[in-house]
């Protein structure tokens, strides 16, 4: 009863200021979804006196962006329904050197990116079984595959005797020059993306297991296979990005692909998502956090940041954001 | 004999921003006196019970203690005036023992040197709890017990300190039926002991049959107040809804029977804490299950939910396969064949929710708030959820779609929200039933299950709840009404059966001679 007061007292108040400020609270997250992402875009416009939108910054910036899309929009429904996953950046070095192993034994290109789904969906499974067999929270069962491909990678980087590289690297082309290819890969994942997050039954139980497992349960929702089926989800999506990371560098190295686990949640929160998941949850997060990301990060090298403090600039960043979520009551923030 | 005031409050009034919760109540409580006070939902009397335990300031208006004036700022104020009171919600912390649950907030009264004298605290937690008969390990983490029992420990939190004036607020309707004895039975004795006691609650028969004195409000008003020889059910009601209650509280015929034709079944079940149940479910019946709250009926309702796994027996649901993946594909075509319960409809084995939902099975939970609804999700989302695979054309749902589905519910239930995208959390309790009905009512589930369904809303609501049922029930529902509240039973059932320690005891038909004495002889 207390609450249905103060409702009434939000309602009752008048006046143009109030209403706006109530406005204001209501669309919080909204605000704060596009909030970072003009104001890092207008901030480098003027730093960078427009040379952030040239054309060769341009095509820097969507290599950039392949990655962080695609493994973010991946992983957007596994945070929906208020889990969280910290292997990706080990999954994708352990999928980048089967790839470079496949492609070194003269496998094409096509077999190459099936063998890369194969694995990252054989480790997102692994991760979801683990977690439903054990009860265990998904992050912890995901520590674990963190630290295990990450641990394979590096054993067979030590005891290689040369570096791990692509030897042909003109097969892996249309992931790192072709930029058509690159753009509508982005485009055709955030349009399957938003289909099946808005418009599918995936999207939409995965979102009520989020806010209340039990209940999605009692509407007839399978829970076990609802977080499956996210968890396969990303695992393509993880499974394709890998083809991408690979193609900027060639080789696979103990530190493939770190770090990617921690710019996946930042992407998240500057595209204002309550990582508790659930209902409110928007693939418009995963979207626009990951350009803002990539924009912070290009924007940042491009004027004139040192490379050894950008890394401070974007805690800096990071947490002036947090500071307007963290505002909101706790149990939106923090994952159950 | 003019009984002593021990508390009064003049022009009491309490405003959440502009809105009054609270306004100009004036009334006293005596000692040696049980006084109720009782009012619809959001009349303000929790704001009041609040306003005089310290939880809330007090806007304007005064409260007088022994004629001495009291602001409360803090509970401990409160406590220092010997006012004791037990809360609606969950007041017991989890993973703390039971003892410390007793006297949390108050450890220092075991202070040794700077330690807590653990050894002492449970010798009086033990005591305490004795007070409400509840004999079990202090030392035990209050995870053990269940939620009856946390009850029980908040009640023994509030009589160590021997209040004088005990406030109990809406409890009872968390508790099972022994429970509420008990808490009567406290009530009384502090009656007895020449404490006062404040309760608050809208079962108005509870309250009738315990208060000495009763206050009705609304909307935040003071309306009246009742001594005991002028109880009357009627009056009280009228006088806290505003107006006359229309027609019957519950159904006013006096049929029970029913077409004859079975759609749902239990067959020789047993399951957790169920024995060797047999029931059937006529077409367009209102079946009551009534019993104590450790009867089984509860589990009863989950169990023909296909939520509870069988150890023997089987539930059976008279309806059509499950059409697989390729039919499915075909369903746009024969769209209005689904759902009707045609003559050659067979008998199929529940064993799941999914098989139950595709079979027209709906189940609202007593726990409405945590089983089944989504308070973080929009009304949409919610009423929309269960009904997925009916929206599902060719694997998309279209916002279209989604939004003529919850507003012919909306409109069709009267649900009352600012618009479909309204978290359900902010609607009121009769509101959220609604949706959780819909839910189902809008799948097309035929048969219903549901437990306790007028729990936590008050009268104007319930009797919208009732003439429902009954519409659904003349529109060809089949109701399995699972409730712990027998008046209900009898208003409402076409055939009641009672059930007692996991078996059926008895069974009654619908007639003009079936009263709650009888029903209660088959349940304890």
């Amino acid at each position: 009863m207390k609450e249905v007061t103060h409702i009434n007292g939000a309602n009752a108040r008048s006046g143009g200021l109030s209403k706006f400020l109530q406005f204001t609270k209501a669309n919080k997250n909204i605000f704060i979804q596009y909030s970072s992402l003009i104001l890092v875009f207008s901030f480098f416009m003027i730093m960078s006196n427009g040379d952030l939108l040239s054309v060769v910054n341009l095509q820097t910036i969507i290599r950039q962006l392949a990655v962080l899309f695609i493994i973010t929009v991946g992983l957007m429904f596994v945070f929906s329904h208020g889990n969280m996953d910290i292997s990706v950046g080990g999954v994708i070095a352990l999928t980048s050197m089967i790839v470079t192993f496949t492609l070194n034994a003269g496998a094409s290109l096509f077999v190459a990116t099936l063998v890369a789904i194969v694995v990252s969906v054989g480790c997102y499974l692994l991760n979801i079984f683990i977690a439903n067999q054990f009860k265990l929270m998904a992050v912890i069962a995901s520590l674990a595959i963190m630290f295990s491909t990450r641990g394979v990678v590096t054993y067979m980087v030590s005891t290689s005797n040369e570096s791990i590289k692509v030897e042909d690297i003109s097969k892996l082309a249309l992931f790192s020059s072709n930029l058509t290819f690159t753009i509508t890969s982005l485009i055709v994942i955030a349009i399957v993306g938003i289909v099946l997050f808005n418009y599918s039954k995936i999207g939409k139980q995965n979102k009520a297991v989020g806010d209340n497992p039990l209940a999605a349960m009692q509407s007839g929702v399978d829970v076990k296979k609802s977080k499956v089926i996210s968890y396969l989800i990303a695992g393509i999506m993880i499974g394709f990005a890998s083809m991408f990371s690979l193609a900027r560098s060639y080789t696979v190295s103990e530190n493939s692909g770190m770090g990617l686990e921690m710019d996946v949640i930042v992407a998240l929160v500057l595209g204002g998502m309550a990582l508790s998941g659930g209902s409110k949850s928007k693939i418009s997060s995963a979207i626009v956090g990951s350009i803002t990301l990539v924009l912070l990060n290009n924007g940042l090298i491009m004027i004139g940041v040192r490379p050894e403090i950008v890394s401070l600039v974007k805690g800096i960043i990071f947490l002036i954001v947090v500071f307007f979520i963290l505002r909101r009551p706790r149990t939106e923030v923090i994952p159950r | 004999m003019d009984k002593e005031v021990f508390l009064e409050t003049v022009n009491l009034t309490k405003k959440f921003d502009e809105v009054l919760a609270v306004d100009k109540v004036n009334m006293q409580v005596k000692l040696g006196e049980i006084k109720g006070l009782i009012g619809e939902n959001g009349s303000g009397k929790s704001t009041i019970s609040a306003m005089i335990s310290g939880l809330h300031r007090i806007t304007s208006g005064d409260i007088y203690i022994n004629k001495k004036k009291y602001t409360p700022k803090n509970p401990l104020d409160a406590r220092e005036k010997k006012i004791s009171m037990i809360v609606q919600e969950t007041g017991t912390i989890n993973n703390l023992s039971i003892a410390e649950n007793v006297f949390l907030g108050d450890e220092v009264r075991f202070k040794k040197n700077t330690f807590v004298n653990r050894k002492k605290m449970m010798v009086e937690a033990k005591k305490a709890l004795e007070a409400v008969e509840l004999d079990v390990d202090v030392t035990k983490s209050i995870n053990t017990l269940n939620f009856e029992q946390r009850k029980l420990v908040e009640i023994a939190r509030a009589l160590y300190y021997n209040p004088t004036l005990f406030i109990v607020d809406e409890t009872t309707t968390a508790l099972s039926h022994e429970g509420r004895v008990l808490i009567h039975r406290i009530m009384r004795r502090l009656k007895s002991e020449n404490k006062a006691v404040l309760f608050i609650s809208h079962d108005l028969s509870e309250l009738m049959e315990i208060c000495d004195s009763l206050t009705v409000l609304r909307d935040g008003n003071f309306i009246r107040d009742f001594e005991k020889e002028q109880f009357d059910e009627n009056e009280i009601k009228q006088e806290m809804v505003g107006r006359e209650l229309e027609g019957d509280f519950y159904r006013s015929d006096y049929d029970g029977t029913s077409t004859g034709q079975v759609v749902f079944q239990a067959k020789n079940v047993s399951a957790q804490g169920l024995k060797n149940i047999n029931l059937e479910l006529h077409k367009g019946e209102i079946l009551g299950i009534g019993g104590l709250s450790g009867s089984g009926m509860h589990e009863l309702g989950k169990v023909m939910y296909g939520n509870i796994r069988l150890s023997a027996g089987e539930v059976l649901v008279y309806g059509h396969e499950t059409p697989s993946f390729f039919q499915k594909l075909w369903k746009q075509k024969d769209k209005q064949n689904t759902g009707n319960m045609s003559p050659e409809a067979k008998p199929i084995r529940l064993t799941n929710i999914k098989t139950a939902i595709a079979n027209k099975v709906g189940y609202v939970s007593k726990d409405r708030d945590q089983e089944t609804l989504i308070l973080e999700a929009s009304v949409k989302d919610n009423l929309t959820l269960s009904a997925l695979d009916k929206l599902d054309s060719y694997g998309l749902i279209t916002q279209k779609a989604e939004k003529r589905f919850a507003q012919e519910q909306i409109d069709s239930l009267l649900i009352k929200c600012s618009s479909m995208n309204q978290t359900v959390r902010e609607l009121s309790g009769g509101n959220k039933q609604k949706i959780s009905f819909g839910k189902w009512i809008g799948n097309d589930s035929k048969i219903l299950i549901l437990d306790s369904p007028t729990r936590g809303v008050d009268v104007g609501v319930k009797t919208k709840m009732y003439q429902l049922l009954y519409d659904l029930k003349q529109q060809g529902y089949s109701i399995l009404l699972i409730s712990e509240e027998l008046q209900e039973l009898i208003g409402m059932s076409d055939r009641i059966l009672l059930m007692k320690d996991g078996a059926i005891t008895k069974e009654f038909h619908r007639s003009e001679k079936v009263d709650e004495k009888t029903l209660i002889q088959y349940m304890i």
